[in-house]
C-alpha cells in the first residue's frame, strides 16, 4: 500500500469504478443534430520535423458533411503542466495569443512541424536556461506517440471547442543509442486505418458498402440493420512482397540486416497497413523495443434514427478486422446520413459517410 | 496520617539520656535518687483533628506521677497549649511505661515534669485511586470485587454496594491494579498517580463465560480508562460502548469513524479524516508499532482482530513528543495483555477458550490455550477473519452490479505468545498479518472504456512488547518489532495500462521510560527509531493516481502520457524524545514540556530519470526535524478542566513520491504546528461537555508541479501549504448504567496553498460536522444503539464547459474555480440491536443492524454524461440491513 500515498490510492480505486457505477446519464452523443467536428485527419497521419501535415476536419450536419466548413484553426504552442491532469494545456483552450498561432481559416489547414514541436511536445528536453539544469520532456502516451495540439473553432459548429492533436515522430526518450538506432531502423510510421467495407444486414439478407465511391443504401422505417464496419487484415503474417513493410523486414540488403528479414521491395517505399498495424515501443520501465499492434474504434453518428453504441472496436489483443453495432431507421422517410469515423490508437484517423434513404 | 509525622523532642531527649526532667521527690529528707525514671515504652499522642486543619506546632507541659513499677498515675497539665492538644497528650502519657526511679537503689515513686512537643509537619503527598466497578452487560454496579495495586500487595479493598471503591495513602506514580472477583475476568489496568491527586476511575468488567474479552466477544473490550497520560485532546470512546455503536457490526475500531472530529470518508474508501488532514498524514499504530492502515480496503473492517483490541485512542493534533514523522491525527490501538484477561478463578489458572462469529461480511475465531511442558505457565492465542463478502455478495446482487461494485476481499489474522516473566513484568510477542485484494473487470463494446484492475496489499508485523515496573516507581516498556508491506495493481483503463508495486521491510524499535523524579514531577523519555527500506516500480500516468489537489472529475479517464521508474528507498529516523510532567497546586495545574529530535537520512536510487546507458546515480540526503511540544492542563475548579497544548510536528515524504519519474527525490520532510485549546465541563452526574478550538498548519507538503515544463526529477515540489482551524464541542452523557451516548459538532475550514496559488479549500474539507450515538442496555441481555451522522459535502471543481479531443473522440471538461463546489449534505441514521443468552460454559449473540434506516440517498460523487453537458449525484450507501452471530466459552 505505501506504494501510493493512502489518498492516492483510494482515489484512484474509486476512479476506476467511475466506468460502471455512474448513473445513466446517456447522452446520444452518435446523435448529428447541428453541425460538428467529428475528426480531423493528418495526412501523413505521423509527421516527421521538417514535413508539413495537412488538416482536413470532417464536420458533419443534419444535412450530411459540410463541404466548405469555415474553420479557424490555430496551433497551440503550450505543453500541459503536470499539474493539469489533461490532454491539451488550459491554455490552448483561452484566447491567449501567446499560446496560440494562426493557422488560417477554411476547410483544411497547415501545420508545419519542427525540431522545436518535438522539444515542446516530444522527447528533447526543452532548452534549458544559462546555469540550470535540463527540463523534463514530454512522456510518451502507450504507444509512444508525442502530439502536438491544434485549436478548431468555426462560427456554425455547435461545440465548445474541438481540439486536434496530430502525432508527431519524434523518436525516443530515454533510450540507449543502440535502442534508438533500432527504432530508427523498425520503426514504421503510422498509416490511418481505412474502411473497406460496411455490411449491412437486415433480415435474413445482407449488403455491403465497399470500394471509393460514396456509399449509399435505401432502408425502411423503423428498420432494424446491423451494421459490421471492417478494416485491413494486418494480423495475418507478412512475407516479403505483400506490399507491406512490416517491423521484421528491411531495406536493408541480407549481409547488413542483422535479425530483420531483407524485403526491398516492400521497403524501399514503406506502404502501411491501414488495419491494426503493428508497430515497435518503448517500454519506459525496462527501456527496451517490443512490438505491439493497434486498436481500432469506429465511432457511429447518425442524424436520425437510433444508433446501438456511439463507439465500438478491437482491443490491440483482439485481431478481428470489424466491428459493428445496429442502428434502426427513423419512422419518417426521408434522407439520413450516417457518418464511421475510424481510428487507431497511434492518431490515424479516416471515414466514410453514409447516405440513406428511407422509403416506406 | 499525620499523626505518624508527629516529632516527640522531649521524648526523645529522655530516651537519649540528655533530657533533664524536674524531679521532685515528695520527702526532702527522704533517700537520695539514685536512678530517674527512664521511658521504656511511648505512646505517640494523636493529632488532634480540630488541629490538623491549622497545621500548627504545640507542647505540653506536663506533670507525670510515676509508681515504684514504672506506670504513669497521673498527667497534670503545667503548661496548656489548648484544651484538643492538653487532652492528647495526656491520654498519651498515662499509656508511658517507665524504668520505676530508684531511691538508694529501691525503686519507688517520682514526679517528673515532661515536655510533649507536637511538631507540625508537611505531610507526604499521596494520591487516592477512586472509582466504581460496573458490570459491562448490565451497566449494574458490582460488590464486592477485588482491587489490588500489583507494587503495592496491601493497598486492596474490595467494591462496596454501589460498586465504588477507594484506596488512599498510595504513593505517587505509575501503579498496576487488578481487579478479579466471582466469575469475572481478570482485568488488569494501568494508572497514573498524580502526588496529593485523586485519580477517579470507572471500570467496566465480564463476566467470564458471558463477554470474555478473550473469548471473542466484540462488546465487552475494556478499555483502560484514564491512560496513563492524558493527552491534552485525546478522544477516547470506551470500547465496550464503542463496539455497541452502530456500523462497525462489533469492531470496535470502526469507531474511530464516528469519533468527534473524523470526517466522513467516502463509502469504500475507509479514509480516516481527521481535522482536514489528509488520510495520509495521519498515522495508525498497535502497541506503537506503525501499521500502513487502519481499515481493510473498502473501509469494511478494521485489521486488528476485535478480540485483541484493550483500547483505541484518537489524537487529532497537538500531541505529546513519543508521536511523530506525521502531520495528522495519530490513531494509537492498544491490544490486550493475555495473562491479564487469563480467563481463570483469579487468574491463575489458565484454560483453553475459543469464540467465533459468522455475518454476511466474514467468518472470524480465536482460540486462546495455554501451553503446556516447558512453556507451561505460557499463553498462545490465535485469532483470524476470513472477509467472504466477495462470495456471499453474489447471493444478493446481480452480475451487473458487482461489475459496477468490485467487492474487495479481505483476510488477516494475528498470533500472539505470552510467556510469564514474573510480577511486574510483561512479555508477548505478536505476528499480525493483513491481506486486501480486489479485482474488477468491465467488458466493454469500446476498447477506450473496458476497464480491468487487479490490486493487492499485504502487510505483516512481528514485534514484542516487554514491560517491567522498576522499583523505583518508574517503569520500562520496550517495543522492537520487523515488518514487510507488499502491494501491487496491474490496471487497465480503456487502453491505457497502469502498474505500480512496491516491496519494503521495515524494523524499529520503541522504548519508554516513565519514572518520578519527585512527587509531583514525572518524567518520560524515549527512544522511536524507524528504518524502512522499499523497492517500487511503478508505470503509468504521473497524473494517475490522482492526489489531493488535483483539478478532475469522478470517472475522468487519467492522462495518457505514460512514465516509468523503477527505484528504492532507505529510510531511517532515529527520535529519542523526553516529556516533563509536572504539577502544580496539588494537581490542579500540569504543565508538560517535551522535545523530540527526530534526525532522518534518507538514500533514494535515482536522483534523475533514467537515460540511454547513464549510470544510475543515487541521492542521500538527511533532515532534521527539532520538535519541541508544551501542553498545559489546568483544574480550575471542581468540574472544569481547561487544556491547551502546542506542537510543531513534521513527516517525512511518501517512498512513492521519491520517484524521479513521477515525484521529486530531493523531496524533504513537511512539517507543521499544531495548537489547541479547550475546555471541559461536567454538567451533571455522568454529563460531560468538552469545547476544543484548533489551529493547524502545514508547509513544504509534496505538490505537483505547475509548470508546464518542470526541471527533470521534480514532477512533485515542497511547494504545498496547509491550514486547518476550527472549533469542536462534545456532550458525553452516562446517566445511568446501560445508557450512553454522545454528541459532537465540528466547525472546521480545511485549506491548501500550491505554490504560488491562492489559498483554495482542502478537497477533504468537510465544513459542518455532526455525530451522534445512543445505546441503552435494558436488561435481559437486549441491546439498542443508534447512530446519526450530518457532514458537509467534500468540495468539487464544476464543470463549466467542454471541449472535444477529436484524437481520441473524448469529451474534456472546462473547470470552473478550484473546490468552489460542494456534494450535497451527508446524513444517515443507523441502528442496531442485539441480544445474548448466556449459559455456564457459553454464550450466543444475535444482532441484526440497519445502516441508512431512512434511505437517504446521499451523493458520494458527481457523475457526467460523456459530454459533461448532464451532472447527477453517485447515490451511497442504500438501506443496508446486516446479521450476525457470535458466540464462544
Amino acid at each position: 500500500m505505501r506504494i501510493l500515498e493512502r489518498y492516492q490510492y483510494i482515489a484512484w480505486w474509486v476512479a476506476l469504478l467511475a466506468a460502471g457505477c455512474a448513473p445513466d446519464l446517456d447522452v446520444p452523443t452518435w446523435r448529428i443534430d447541428s453541425p460538428r467536428v467529428l475528426a480531423v485527419v493528418a495526412e501523413p497521419a505521423e509527421p516527421k520535423p521538417g514535413q508539413t501535415a495537412q488538416l482536413t476536419a470532417l464536420v458533419a450536419s443534419p444535412t450530411g458533411t459540410q463541404a466548405q466548413p469555415p474553420l479557424h484553426w490555430r496551433a497551440c504552442g503550450v505543453r500541459p503542466a503536470l499539474s493539469e491532469l489533461a490532454p491539451v494545456a488550459a491554455a490552448c483552450l483561452s484566447e491567449s495569443p501567446t499560446a496560440l498561432t494562426e493557422l488560417g481559416q477554411g476547410p483544411v489547414s497547415k501545420l508545419a512541424v519542427s525540431q522545436k514541436s518535438c522539444s515542446a511536445f516530444g522527447p528533447i528536453a526543452p532548452v534549458a536556461e544559462t546555469g540550470q539544469p535540463a527540463g523534463r520532456p514530454a512522456d510518451a502516451d502507450a504507444t509512444g506517440g508525442y502530439y502536438a495540439p491544434v485549436r478548431v473553432d468555426g462560427p456554425q459548429v455547435d461545440s465548445d471547442a474541438t481540439m486536434v492533436r496530430v502525432r508527431l515522430a519524434c523518436g525516443l526518450a530515454g533510450a540507449t543509442q543502440q535502442v534508438a538506432a533500432e527504432f530508427a531502423q523498425r520503426y514504421r510510421l503510422n498509416t490511418a486505418p481505412v474502411l473497406d467495407t460496411l455490411r449491412v444486414r437486415r433480415g435474413g439478407t445482407s449488403q455491403d458498402l465497399a470500394g471509393a465511391a460514396a456509399w449509399a443504401m435505401t432502408v425502411k422505417p423503423s428498420e432494424l440493420l446491423q451494421l459490421t464496419a471492417s478494416w485491413a487484415d494486418c494480423g495475418a503474417p507478412t512475407s516479403c512482397g505483400d506490399g507491406r513493410c512490416d517491423i521484421d523486414e528491411t531495406a536493408l540488403p541480407a549481409n547488413q540486416a542483422a535479425t530483420l528479414q531483407p524485403c526491398p521491395a516492400d521497403c524501399a517505399k514503406p506502404k502501411g497497413c491501414t488495419g491494426a498495424e503493428r508497430y515497435l515501443v518503448l517500454d519506459p520501465l525496462t527501456h527496451q523495443l517490443h512490438a505491439a499492434r493497434e486498436a481500432v474504434r469506429v465511432a457511429w453518428y447518425a442524424t436520425a434514427g437510433a444508433l446501438a453504441d456511439a463507439c465500438t472496436g478491437r482491443t490491440p489483443e483482439d485481431q478481428t478486422p470489424s466491428t459493428g453495432t445496429s442502428w434502426v431507421a427513423p419512422a419518417v422517410p426521408g434522407p439520413v446520413w450516417l457518418w464511421l469515423v475510424v481510428r487507431d490508437d497511434r492518431g490515424g484517423v479516416s471515414w466514410r459517410e453514409v447516405a440513406v434513404t428511407v422509403q416506406p | 496520617m499525620s499523626k505518624r509525622l508527629c516529632i516527640f523532642l522531649a521524648c526523645l531527649l529522655m530516651l537519649a539520656g540528655t533530657a533533664a526532667p524536674s524531679v521532685v521527690h515528695a520527702d526532702a529528707v527522704a533517700p537520695k535518687l539514685t536512678q530517674p525514671p527512664k521511658l521504656k515504652q511511648f505512646v505517640a499522642a494523636a493529632w488532634p483533628e480540630a488541629e490538623k486543619a491549622a497545621g500548627r506546632s504545640a507542647t505540653v507541659v506536663l506533670r507525670l506521677d510515676i509508681d515504684a513499677a514504672g506506670v504513669v498515675t497521673r498527667a497534670e497539665v503545667v503548661e496548656s497549649a489548648g484544651a484538643a492538644f492538653d487532652a492528647a497528650a495526656q491520654a498519651a502519657a498515662l499509656q508511658f511505661q517507665f524504668e520505676p526511679a530508684q531511691w538508694d537503689g529501691v525503686p519507688g515513686p517520682v514526679r517528673i515534669v515532661y515536655r510533649y512537643a507536637f511538631t507540625w509537619k508537611e505531610p507526604p503527598r499521596l494520591a487516592v485511586l477512586a472509582g466504581r466497578v460496573r458490570d459491562a452487560d448490565t451497566g449494574r454496579p458490582v460488590v464486592g470485587h477485588r482491587i489490588v495495586l500489583q507494587e503495592l500487595p496491601a493497598a486492596a479493598t474490595l467494591t462496596n454496594a454501589d460498586g465504588r471503591f477507594e484506596l488512599r495513602d498510595l504513593p505517587p506514580g505509575p501503579v498496576t491494579a487488578t481487579l478479579r472477583g466471582g466469575r469475572y475476568d481478570v482485568v488488569t489496568v494501568r494508572e497514573a498517580l498524580v502526588a496529593g491527586q485523586r485519580l477517579e476511575v470507572r471500570y467496566t468488567v465480564a463476566l467470564q463465560g458471558k463477554a470474555a474479552p478473550q473469548d471473542g466477544d466484540d462488546y465487552e473490550v475494556v478499555v483502560r480508562a484514564p491512560p496513563l497520560r492524558r493527552e491534552t485532546v485525546a478522544v477516547q470512546v470506551d470500547a465496550s460502548q464503542a463496539a455497541r455503536v452502530p456500523g462497525g457490526q462489533g469492531d470496535v475500531l470502526k469507531v474511530v469513524e464516528s469519533m468527534p472530529g473524523v470526517a466522513r470518508a467516502a463509502v469504500g474508501s475507509g479514509d480516516v479524516v481527521v481535522w482536514g488532514s489528509a488520510p495520509g498524514q495521519s498515522r495508525t499504530y498497535v502497541d506503537g508499532v506503525p501499521l500502513p492502515r487502519l481499515y481493510h480496503q473498502g473501509g469494511l473492517r478494521s485489521v486488528v482482530h476485535t478480540d485483541l483490541v484493550q483500547s483505541v485512542e484518537l489524537l487529532p493534533g497537538g500531541y505529546g513528543p513519543n508521536w511523530g514523522r506525521g502531520l495528522g491525527a495519530v490513531v494509537a490501538v492498544q491490544s490486550k495483555s493475555l495473562r491479564d484477561e487469563a480467563p481463570g478463578q483469579g487468574g491463575n489458572v489458565l484454560s483453553t477458550h475459543a469464540s467465533a462469529a459468522l455475518d454476511p461480511l466474514e467468518a472470524s475465531g480465536r482460540l486462546s490455550v495455554p501451553l503446556p511442558g516447558v512453556l507451561e505457565g505460557a499463553i498462545l492465542s490465535a485469532s483470524g477473519r476470513y472477509g467472504w463478502l466477495d462470495k456471499t455478495a453474489g447471493l444478493v446482487l446481480n452480475s451487473k452490479t458487482q461489475e459496477v461494485f468490485p467487492i474487495p476481499s479481505y483476510r488477516d489474522g494475528q498470533l500472539r505468545l505470552d510467556v510469564p516473566v514474573g510480577p511486574g513484568r510483561q512479555l508477548d510477542v505478536t505476528w499480525l498479518r493483513g491481506s486486501d485484494a480486489v479485482t474488477k473487470t468491465l467488458a466493454r463494446s469500446d476498447p477506450a472504456e473496458r476497464v480491468s484492475d487487479r490490486q493487492s496489499a499485504d502487510f505483516d508485523r512481528v514485534y514484542l512488547r516487554f514491560r517491567q515496573q522498576l522499583g523505583d516507581r518508574s517503569d520500562v516498556s520496550v517495543v522492537p518489532y520487523w515488518g514487510l508491506d507488499h502491494s501491487t495493481q496491474q490496471a487497465l483503463l480503456g487502453l491505457q495500462s497502469t502498474s505500480a508495486g512496491q516491496d519494503s521491510w521495515s524494523a524499529g524499535l520503541r522504548a519508554t521510560w516513565r519514572g518520578m523524579l519527585a512527587n509531583a514531577t514525572q518524567l518520560q523519555a524515549g527512544l522511536d527509531i524507524d528504518l524502512q527500506k522499499a523497492a517500487l516500480q511503478r508505470k503509468g500516468a504521473v497524473g494517475a493516481p490522482p492526489r489531493e489537489g488535483d483539478i478532475r472529475v469522478f470517472g475522468q479517464a487519467p492522462p495518457e502520457q505514460v512514465a516509468a521508474d523503477q527505484w528504492q528507498v532507505l529510510q531511517t529516523g532515529v527520535a529519542p524524545w523526553v516529556l516533563l510532567s509536572q504539577s502544580w497546586l496539588g494537581g490542579a495545574l500540569v504543565v508538560e514540556p517535551g522535545l523530540r529530535l527526530d534526525p532522518l537520512v534518507r538514500s533514494v536510487s535515482r536522483k534523475l530519470p533514467l537515460v540511454g546507458a547513464a549510470p544510475e546515480i543515487g541521492l542521500y540526503s538527511q533532515d532534521l526535524s527539532i520538535e519541541p511540544r508544551l501542553q498545559v492542563r489546568g483544574q480550575p475548579t471542581a468540574g472544569v478542566r481547561l487544556r491547551a497544548a502546542w506542537a510543531l510536528v513534521a513527516q517525512p515524504p511518501a517512498a512513492a513520491d521519491l520517484s524521479a519519474s513521477f515525484g521529486n527525490p530531493a523531496l524533504g520532510n513537511a512539517s507543521g504546528q499544531h495548537v489547541v485549546a479547550g475546555a471541559e465541563v461536567d454538567l451533571a452526574a455522568g454529563v460531560t461537555a468538552e469545547v476544543v478550538a484548533f489551529h493547524l498548519n502545514s508547509d513544504d507538503m509534496a505538490t505537483r508541479s505547475p509548470l508546464a515544463q518542470p526541471l527533470l526529477a521534480q514532477a512533485l515540489v515542497a511547494a504545498g501549504q496547509g491550514r486547518t482551524q476550527g472549533a469542536q464541542l462534545t456532550l458525553r452523557a452516562a446517566p445511568f448504567p446501560g445508557l450512553f451516548g454522545w454528541l459532537s459538532y465540528t466547525w472546521s475550514k480545511a485549506e491548501r496553498k500550491d505554490g504560488a496559488g491562492a489559498w483554495r479549500l482542502s478537497g477533504y474539507d468537510q465544513t459542518h460536522l455532526l455525530s451522534a450515538a445512543l445505546a441503552y442496555k435494558p436488561g435481559l441481555g437486549l441491546d439498542f444503539a443508534v447512530r446519526f451522522r450530518l457532514a458537509s459535502g467534500a468540495p468539487r471543481t464544476p464543470v463549466v464547459g467542454a471541449w472535444y479531443d477529436a484524437l481520441r473522440d473524448r469529451w474534456q471538461p472546462v473547470f470552473g474555480a478550484h473546490n468552489a463546489d460542494r456534494l450535497p449534505l451527508f446524513v444517515q441514521l443507523d441502528v442496531s440491536a442485539a441480544r445474548r443468552w448466556t449459559w455456564p460454559r457459553g454464550w450466543l449473540e444475535a444482532y441484526v443492524e440497519v445502516q441508512n434506516v431512512t434511505a437517504h440517498r446521499n451523493i458520494e460523487d458527481y457523475v457526467y454524461s460523456a459530454d459533461y453537458s448532464l451532472r447527477d449525484g453517485l447515490g451511497g450507501l442504500p438501506l443496508l440491513p446486516l446479521a450476525g452471530v457470535r458466540c464462544g466459552y
